[in-house]
Formats: C-alpha cells, sequence, structure tokens
C-alpha cells in the first residue's frame, strides 16, 4: 500500500495492445505525490506529440486495511462488522458474510431459513434497484442526456414523473424498509443471518405482510418499467447515447446462476460468458480462486479484477483479455433468462431491441436494472407465499471444526465475494473480499479513457469530458464509500491534463458546489 | 408547533475520521438529557430522508473531505446560505438534494437545517485512528448543540423564540468562543 510516495508509472496503461513487431515508447512517468486521493475521484491524463490522449488513468478513495481489521476477530461478528463496511449495501455483505460462515462451518440451512434469507435479499434488491432508477441513475436519462445540468438531478426527475410518483417512491421504499427492519431489527445493519440459518422465523403474519408489500412492489416494478419506456426509450438522443461506441466494451460477463442458468441474487453457480455470449466458465463459489485474480497497478490502490486462466493482458477488452464486468447487464448477459414471468418478458425485449445477447453497451444497466428490479419483486412476491417460510426450524447448529469459508451473492452492483480463513476456534487468520467494484474496476478504467479520448483532442481540454467520464462512471455505479458526505454537489472530481513531456498542461477541478474550475 | 431539535450524526464507526459522528452522538448521550433526540446514524444520501420529518430544527454533524482545509477544520454551512446544486453526485444525492426534494414531497420538513462537517483526514482505512484535530473538533459540536437547545428554548414569558436568528447568534458564539481560524463559515 502506497503512503503518498513518488509513484512511477511506466509507459504501458490502459491504451497499450501488445502488437506483434512493435514496441511501444515506454517513457518513466511520475505521478505526483498528490495522487494520494482524499476524497476526489481524480483523473491523470497523459497526451502525445500531437496533443491527444495516450493514456488516463482514473482513481476513487478506496477503503484500505480489510485484511489486517478482519485478522483476530471472530468469524462468526463478521456478518454485523461486513455489514457496517458500507452504508449502501448493508444487506449484500451481511449475506455474503453468512453464507461463508456455512461454508466454514459446513453446515446447510434448513429450507425455511434459506428461504427467508432469500426473501429478505430480494426486499433489499427491490428497495435498492428501485431508489436507484429514480434518484441515481434517473437525473442522466429520464431527463435526458442533452437536458441542461440545472436540471439533471433527483428535482428534475420528480419534475419529469411527476409528484404522485415521487410520493408513491418515497411510500414503496419506506414498506420495503419496515419489511427489513421486521426481519433483521435495523435496516442499516440487520441481525439476521447465522451460520446454519437465521435468527427469527417468520410468523403468519410477518409472512402476510410480505405478501401485502410485495405485491405492491411488483405493480411498481411494472409502473417503472413502463415509465422507462416511455421516458427513456422513447427518447431518440437517449437511445443514440446507449448504444454509441463511447460507452461500448466488449468483455467478459459474470452473474451467479439457479440450475436452470436463471439469474439468481442470492445463491447459485457463478458463470462467465465470453464477448460472443457463450458460456465460458461456470463454477462454484469455492472454487472462485481458480477464475478470479486481482492485478495490482502501481497508479491506483484498487485492485483489478481479472479471469485468471487468461491472464492480465492489460486494459484490453476481446475474448484474450482477462477483464470481465459484473452488475446489471453483465448478470442478464451471464444467464439465458430469468425465472419469473413477467421480467422474463422484459427480459427478451431489452434483447430484443438491443440487437441480441451480449449487449455490450454500458449505459444498458440502467435498463437492465429495471428488468432485475421486476424479477427482484416477482421473487420476493413468490417466496412470501410459500407456506414453507413461516416454518419455525429456522437452524442447523453447526458442529464441524472450521477452516475456511467462502461465501457469494450478487449485491446490486455485481458479484460480490467473502472468503475467511480461521483457526479451530473460528477465529480469522486470513480475510479476504472482492467487492463488485473490483470486478469492474479495469472496465471502468477503460470506460473513463474512452470518454478522455473522445472529447480531449489537439490538446484542448472540453469541460464535457468530466461529465461524460461521470455518466460512464455512474452506469456501473460503483461501490466508493467514501463519497458519502452530506455537503451539496458533488464528490469533488479532479482532471489533470499532462503534456507528451508529463509536464501539467490544463487542470479542471469540479468543486462540491458543482462549480468547474479551468487552470 | 413548539420548537424542537433533532441532532444527526452520521458516521461510520469504523472509518477512522468518519466516527466523528459516532463519537458526538455517544458525547450527546452523556451530557445531555435524555429528551434531546439524537440520531446516529451510517446512511447517507437520500436515505436520509428518513430523519427529516416532525422536528423544526435539524442539525447535522459529519464529516467532509474539501481537500481545502486542514484535519479539523469544522465547515459550518446552514441550508439557506447554499445556492441551489446542479448536477448530481456521481454515487450518493446530497443532503441537500434530499432536502429539497423532501420539501416536495413530505407534509412536514425542518425550517432549520445546520450542518457541522468536520475535515477528515482519512475516512478510508478500516479500524483507522481519528486524526487528533477531528477528535478535537468534538467539544465544538457539543457547544454548538448546547447553545441551540438553550437559545430556542421554550420561554415562559409567551415569547416564540425567533429560531432563525437564534441559530445565527448560536453559530457565532461558538466561533467566537473556539476561534475563528478553526471554522470555515459558508
Amino acid at each position: 500500500m502506497s503512503d503518498g510516495e513518488n509513484k512511477s508509472v511506466k509507459g504501458s496503461g490502459p491504451a497499450e495492445t501488445s502488437k506483434a513487431g512493435t514496441e511501444p515508447t515506454r517513457r518513466r512517468i511520475t505521478i505526483d505525490p498528490i495522487t494520494r486521493l482524499e476524497g476526489h475521484g481524480k483523473i491523470e491524463v497523459f497526451l502525445d506529440e500531437q496533443g491527444n490522449v495516450e493514456r488516463a488513468f482514473f482513481q476513487v478513495p478506496e477503503l484500505r486495511g480489510f485484511e489486517r481489521f478482519a485478522q483476530g476477530r471472530p468469524a462468526e461478528d463478521m456478518p454485523q462488522i461486513t455489514s457496517r463496511i458500507c452504508g449502501v449495501c448493508p444487506t449484500a455483505h451481511h449475506m455474503a458474510s453468512t453464507k461463508a460462515l456455512d461454508n466454514l462451518y459446513q453446515v446447510t440451512p434448513p429450507p425455511a431459513a434459506r428461504k427467508i434469507r432469500e426473501l429478505v435479499y430480494s426486499t433489499f434488491m427491490t428497495e435498492d434497484h428501485a431508489l436507484h432508477f429514480y434518484f441515481l441513475g434517473g437525473p442522466d436519462f429520464v431527463v435526458g442526456p442533452t437536458a441542461p445540468a440545472a436540471e439533471r438531478n433527483i428535482l428534475g426527475v420528480i419534475a419529469k414523473v411527476g409528484i404522485e410518483v415521487g410520493k408513491k417512491v418515497i411510500a414503496m421504499r419506506r414498506k420495503l424498509r419496515e419489511l427489513l427492519i421486521l426481519a433483521g431489527g435495523k435496516a442499516a445493519h440487520p441481525v439476521l443471518g447465522l451460520p446454519g440459518g437465521v435468527a427469527k422465523r417468520l410468523t403468519v403474519q410477518d409472512q402476510a405482510q410480505f405478501q401485502q408489500v410485495a405485491s405492491e412492489a411488483v405493480d411498481f416494478a411494472e409502473f417503472t418499467l413502463e415509465t422507462f419506456e416511455n421516458v427513456v426509450l422513447k427518447n431518440s438522443d437517449y437511445v443514440k447515447l446507449i448504444c454509441s461506441e463511447a460507452f461500448t466494451h466488449r468483455t467478459y460477463y459474470m452473474g451467479m446462476v439457479d440450475d436452470k442458468n436463471r439469474v439468481n441474487f442470492y445463491d447459485g453457480s457463478i458463470r462467465v460468458v465470453s464477448p460472443d455470449g457463450k458460456e465460458w466458465a461456470k463454477f462454484r463459489s469455492d472454487q472462485y480462486l481458480d477464475y478470479v485474480a486481482e492485478h495490482v497497478e502501481p497508479w491506483s490502490y484498487v485492485k483489478f479484477a481479472y479471469l485468471k486462466p487468461l491472464g492480465w493482458k492489460g486494459f484490453t477488452e476481446g475474448a484474450e483479455s482477462g477483464v470481465y464486468c459484473v452488475a446489471p447487464l453483465a448478470r442478464l448477459n451471464a444467464a439465458d433468462g430469468l425465472a419469473t414471468p413477467l421480467a422474463q418478458e422484459a427480459y427478451q425485449k431489452l434483447f430484443a431491441t438491443l440487437g441480441g445477447r451480449p449487449v455490450h453497451y454500458t449505459l444498458a444497466n440502467h435498463w437492465a436494472r429495471v428488468v432485475e428490479l421486476l424479477y427482484a419483486a416477482e421473487r420476493m412476491k413468490e417466496l412470501a407465499g410459500d407456506p414453507e417460510v413461516a416454518d419455525p426450524n429456522v437452524r442447523t447448529i453447526p458442529t464441524a471444526t472450521p477452516r475456511e469459508g467462502i461465501g457469494v451473492v450478487e449485491a446490486p452492483r455485481g458479484t460480490l465475494f467473502h472468503h475467511y480463513q480461521t483457526d479451530e476456534k473460528g477465529i480469522i487468520q486470513k480475510a479476504n473480499l472482492i467487492v463488485a467494484t473490483q470486478n469492474n474496476a479495469a472496465r471502468i478504467a477503460m470506460s473513463v479513457e474512452k470518454a478522455a479520448k473522445g472529447l480531449i483532442t489537439g490538446g484542448n481540454v472540453s469541460e464535457g469530458v468530466l461529465n461524460m467520464v461521470e455518466m460512464a462512471f455512474r452506469a456501473y455505479d460503483p461501490c466508493h464509500g467514501c463519497a458519502t458526505h452530506s455537503l451539496p454537489g458533488s464528490m469533488p472530481l479532479l482532471l489533470r491534463v499532462h503534456d507528451h513531456e508529463g509536464n501539467p498542461l490544463t487542470t479542471l477541478r469540479r468543486d462540491m458546489d458543482g462549480s468547474i474550475h479551468r487552470s | 408547533m413548539a420548537f424542537t431539535v433533532r441532532v444527526l450524526c452520521l458516521g461510520n464507526e469504523l472509518l477512522a475520521d468518519d466516527a466523528f459522528g459516532n463519537a458526538v452522538a455517544e458525547q450527546l448521550r452523556l451530557l445531555f438529557p435524555a429528551s434531546l433526540d439524537v440520531v446516529e446514524t451510517p446512511v447517507s444520501g437520500f436515505a436520509l430522508i428518513d430523519y427529516l420529518p416532525n422536528v423544526s430544527c435539524l442539525l447535522v454533524v459529519d464529516t467532509v473531505q474539501t481537500g481545502k482545509a486542514a484535519p479539523g477544520t469544522i465547515h459550518l454551512v446552514r441550508e439557506g446560505d447554499i445556492k441551489s446544486v446542479s448536477g448530481c453526485s456521481p454515487h450518493y444525492v446530497g443532503l441537500f438534494e434530499t432536502l429539497e426534494l423532501a420539501r416536495k414531497l413530505l407534509p412536514s420538513v425542518p425550517q432549520e437545517v445546520i450542518i457541522l462537517a468536520v475535515e477528515a483526514a482519512d475516512c478510508t482505512t478500516l479500524g483507522g485512528a481519528m486524526h487528533p484535530a477531528v477528535q478535537a473538533a468534538v467539544p465544538v459540536a457539543l457547544d454548538l448543540v448546547r447553545e441551540i437547545t438553550q437559545r430556542c428554548a421554550p420561554v415562559h414569558s409567551g415569547r416564540e423564540p425567533q429560531p432563525s436568528e437564534a441559530v445565527r447568534v448560536s453559530i457565532e458564539a461558538v466561533v467566537a468562543r473556539f476561534g475563528r481560524e478553526r471554522f470555515v463559515v459558508i
């Protein structure tokens, strides 16, 4: 882990593709020690002699020290501890951690416990995806990509869809969160999962409440899909943007699927398809180390995940490169369908409209998310209606001696891996997490570079580049926990352009109040 | 309606300086009567909408990383002093956007919103220690709560307190007491 000392970056970066017989010019370029991020997203751009982008590096604040923090702690505490890492997806960490404990103690939860976990998880996914559509992704596309910046925020979304819809979103969210509190005690830090089961059964009354809200959630999801189709798909500017080359990458795609290769957020095998859509691998959670490795770059704290059998070939796309991605679009690409009827219809429509599977358009993540919202709500309704979910037997007590456990779920933002190694008393010796964003990190870096290349030419730096970069970034909805503070405006963003000798040329800084400064 | 105050302490106790909000909440519970409405939460952005209804004055305690001030610098912001925000946060909807939205969609939203945000050095090291300068800002937050709750307490002579003025005077008093150079007042 670097501590802000001068870092040297060799000439290779996102742009390099190895061509037989040509050796790209290698230069040593030093990145200023201010590279250590303090709450800024930072983009370093290096120009060639013509003033065009040779390479761009994107860094964001990254949580550090997890392994050291976990060492010495009882593994049984991890579902509570890891849910505190991130205020956005606590339930995802909680669930992956709980499954890692099942694996650690080699214990299988009774059917009712499994169903309760998946029901709660579907509730969480419904809430998260709904919130994202209206308030996070919405400003980009519900309002429209060419709308003035002043309207591209959640107020602009409400202006477009109407106050009644806004109230509906808030009400739906509140009901979903009440269910999470009912099952887990708290919405922010659920107390639900235990190795071998869950902490609390659901009564018949609880179940009835889940059923009631689930029905409303399905209606709400259908309405959201309709809104998307009316407001977004009928806006040809936006459709053009979705399909534009600037936001297209042909990589591998990863997602969790059930035994019929349909998306499942809670459990199943992990499936990877190649850029042409064919199944490339399908493996169990505990085999992930054979398929996923992490690559370190000197200019970033983020570890870039890649497909181990293919090897790290740099920031490139295509079937030879180990770069892959996760999250809604990847999940739909990696699956053969969805397990619930309305969502399956929506799945088919998405691929029919966008030219078949797989879809490589990053911005199609927003559409895929709405399709998944419908699946999550339908799945919630299915599970809530299952009589077994109110069965009192919700725990199998573990008896095996712990040693190693791996748990994987699909977080809203992509595949999440928890891996613990313990001593025979269950005290953690080693721990590793691969969060959703690490799976996407390489592709995000490529997207940023592509955006920079499109908007910085002949040494001219257009301010629009900040918006393009942000739009790509937002489509991945990365989980960077630190950019969460309440002062108004955006995450401060700093873009520094260097000439071909590495000297600073232009800096664009977007402050927390949204104003852009050029120097 | 009686003038009520809620202190909303935002923080993640695992993340070094981001535990500032939690530290303030802990002290508030020890030092103030149980009747003080203190909320401690790790959520952010739009989820803060849950904490807006049914209170007249909301004091938000949080950390921030502007990169433009020394760690421990205390930023004081009143909602009325911030111009409308354009553009969306790459990840999270800011508090002020949430407030504007809440005013359109909820029946009850605070009239007074004040943010006390301390410049953090490190919010990314799990299990990391709090920077001493950030720790030193805890008493400032406590003092602001004391000032506001005292100045805005119901007056027995029947005069209603003027919240806006009371908040302004409270901020001035705290800044003067601790030294202007420690603050950025917007």
